[in-house]
């Protein structure tokens, strides 16, 4: 009967000596594939800032500046939710505060413009004016004519904002 | 007899102890761990913080550079910048010297001062260019970082992937913000904003600084001044602030706060979460503006009044989590005014803790489903839905144009179908027919025992409900 309960009690300690100490030897000695890869991120982060630093040096040497672009060209600039609840304050170039806010929604201009007309616009006013234009006709096919692809992005989220809008009325 | 006993006491217990010694030091590091993992969070809120005041001091820094850069290579409009790369690209071809000149400038442009354009906007982070916060970039404040963020956003069951619908957020969610009313200039002068709360509050200006700590059911008036500029008084002393005010519970704990915002003309005046005033300079509008976590706007919808079946609301509760969800990544439409969603029919009704309290079973589908949202191949599936149908749904290509939602296909919808209603005229009733019938939905839960996943799959093609916090 003894023999029995000092069994149990064994038991039970093996059990909960393997319990509490298993998530600690997991976390001590077997790292996550994820943390790695987050370590290999960083350092890669590094090399690339490490890049960009030697980059600076040579910036009277324009010849040397090799042809690839470290930033898409169908992108002419990083804007962000933030930026769109700041009205775009943040932009002191004008070309760049009007790209965010042509991006946000924030000109609330309704377009009068024809799509010969904006074909006959260059670079980004075409795009601008693709986009007010599919805002005003509802029409996905003129999202698709933008060529830089955060405003063809915009394009098609803004739309798609302003079809569901009005249309998911439940009567029960 | 006697001597086996005591034989196998002495192994059990020569067994234990050379268990106990091999794991002594794990032990004690498992106790040490229960013990300090407040100081340890602690700590790692610090480097958190301290990461985050690096990362704002290096993007200071390339704001510098790309001021630098700007001096050379920008281009005063848009028209010379495209001659520049018309001549960009004939020098590549004719290598004509003619052309050098722009070619070299607008490979100045295009390789060192395109790529930094992205810091062009963090000006604004000046006040972070203290050498001191150059020292937290290293990997242990970077590690910190990771640790804490991770804190933040592990809730037990996320699903592996998250893809774009990582955004971050506790056990209830990100926060949400929803637009309930605004007020003209003349509206806001005429009958001024006013709240109380369960719990003692903050009140904070335009610039996040706090001007007011207000005792619990105290009433703070708001009203409009001039130029943009709001006047809070009442329960302070007539305090001025430019364009918003914020109104916040006063030990932090915005899911245990009630305010009463005596909406006008509704019925609905408790809400969770935290208050906030903005001005729009461009409407002349003030926003009533509700923040709060994803779970907490779910449980005050008003689309439903949950009485229906039970899985019928899991499906609408995942609906309208999928759609704020979306909204939440993607929408740019109120950005101006200061939120993602607003209150009415247009977006998702909402009508905040009173609904929420009338209304259990909608809190308990909302538990029920809490973090899913329905997502194809990586993507949040925006989820449109309707009252009914002709008999089947329509693809979203068919009915607006666009293969960009391609779950969104025709189903046939035997149960969701109108008994007497024509196509034409369920259209002109609003029914687009895209995604989910809601009537067709109610009848599969109910009379076809269908699971709320189930339906959810059957209406949106090729959908996985996935658990994003």
């Amino acid at each position: 009967m003894k023999n029995k309960i000092l069994i149990t009690v064994y038991l039970l300690i093996v059990g909960g000596v393997i319990y509490f100490a298993y998530p600690v030897i997991k976390s001590r000695y077997f790292q996550s594939s994820e943390d790695t890869s987050t370590q290999e991120e960083s350092n890669e982060n590094k090399k690339s800032l490490f890049n960009n630093s030697s980059n600076s040096e040579d910036e009277d040497e324009s010849d040397d500046i090799p042809d690839e672009s470290t930033v898409p060209d169908d992108v002419f600039i990083e804007v962000d939710a933030e930026d769109c609840e700041d009205n775009c304050e943040q932009f002191e170039d004008a070309e760049d505060k009007k790209y965010c806010q042509e991006y946000c929604g924030l000109n609330n201009n309704e377009s009068t413009a024809s799509t010969d007309d904006c074909e006959k616009l260059e670079d980004l006013e075409k795009d601008y004016c693709y986009k007010n234009q599919a805002l005003a006709k509802k029409d996905f096919s003129l999202c698709k004519k933008i060529v830089d692809k955060k405003l063809l992005e915009s394009c098609k989220t803004r739309l798609t904002e302003e079809i569901i809008n009005g249309s998911n009325p439940v009567t029960e | 007899m006697f001597k086996r006993k005591i034989k196998s006491k002495i192994i059990i217990s020569l067994i234990i102890a050379v268990l106990f010694l091999n794991l002594a030091p794990t032990l004690s590091y498992a106790e040490e761990a229960t013990t300090s993992s407040n100081e340890e969070l602690e700590r790692d809120l610090d480097l958190y913080e301290k990461y985050q005041k690096y990362e704002k001091y290096k993007k200071y820094k390339k704001y510098k550079e790309y001021k630098e850069y700007k001096e050379k290579y920008a281009f005063e409009n848009s028209t010379e910048r495209l001659a520049a790369k018309k001549a960009y690209e004939l020098y590549k071809e004719t290598k004509n010297q003619r052309y050098y000149e722009d070619y070299k400038k607008y490979k100045g442009y295009k390789n060192k001062y395109k790529p930094l354009k992205k810091y062009a906007k963090y000006s604004k982070y000046k006040k972070y260019n203290k050498s001191s916060y150059k020292g937290y970039g290293s990997n242990e404040y970077k590690d910190g970082y990771n640790r804490y963020k991770n804190y933040l956003n592990n809730s037990g069951e996320v699903s592996g992937d998250l893809g774009e619908a990582n955004l971050g957020g506790g056990p209830l969610g990100p926060e949400i913000t929803i637009g309930l009313w605004n007020y003209t200039r003349d509206n806001l002068r005429d009958s001024p904003f006013k709240l109380e709360a369960n719990r003692n509050y903050n009140i904070l200006n335009g610039d996040g600084v706090i001007v007011g700590q207000i005792a619990a059911e105290t009433t703070t008036r708001v009203t409009y001044e001039s130029d943009g500029n709001l006047k809070i008084y009442g329960s302070i002393g007539d305090t001025i602030s430019a364009r918003e005010v914020f109104f916040e519970d006063a030990a932090g704990d915005n899911s245990a706060i009630i305010f009463d915002i005596h909406r006008p003309d509704s019925d609905f005046d408790q809400y969770r979460g935290k208050v906030k005033l903005r001005y729009n300079s461009s409407t002349k509008l003030t926003w009533v503006i509700n923040t709060l976590p994803m779970e907490h706007y779910v449980w005050g919808m008003g689309e439903i009044t949950g009485t229906g079946d039970t899985d019928y609301n899991r499906v609408m509760t995942t609906s309208f989590r999928t759609y704020g969800y979306w909204k939440l990544k993607f929408s740019t439409k109120y950005a101006a005014d200061g939120f993602k969603v607003n209150a009415t029919p247009g977006n998702q009704l909402y009508y905040g803790y009173d609904w929420e309290t009338g209304h259990s079973r909608i809190h308990d589908a909302a538990v029920d489903t809490q973090g899913k949202i329905v997502m194809h191949r990586g993507q949040i599936a925006i989820t449109p839905y309707g009252s009914w149908t002709d008999g089947k749904t329509r693809s979203f290509e068919e009915r607006w144009g666009s293969e960009d939602y391609p779950w969104c296909q025709s189903v046939d919808d035997p149960y969701g179908k109108h008994a007497t209603k024509s196509t034409a005229t369920l259209e002109d009733e609003g029914n687009h027919m895209v995604g989910l019938s809601a009537n067709g939905a109610v009848k599969l839960a109910n009379d076809h025992n269908w699971d709320w996943d189930r339906i959810i799959k059957y209406y949106y093609s090729g959908v996985d409900v996935k658990k994003v916090y």
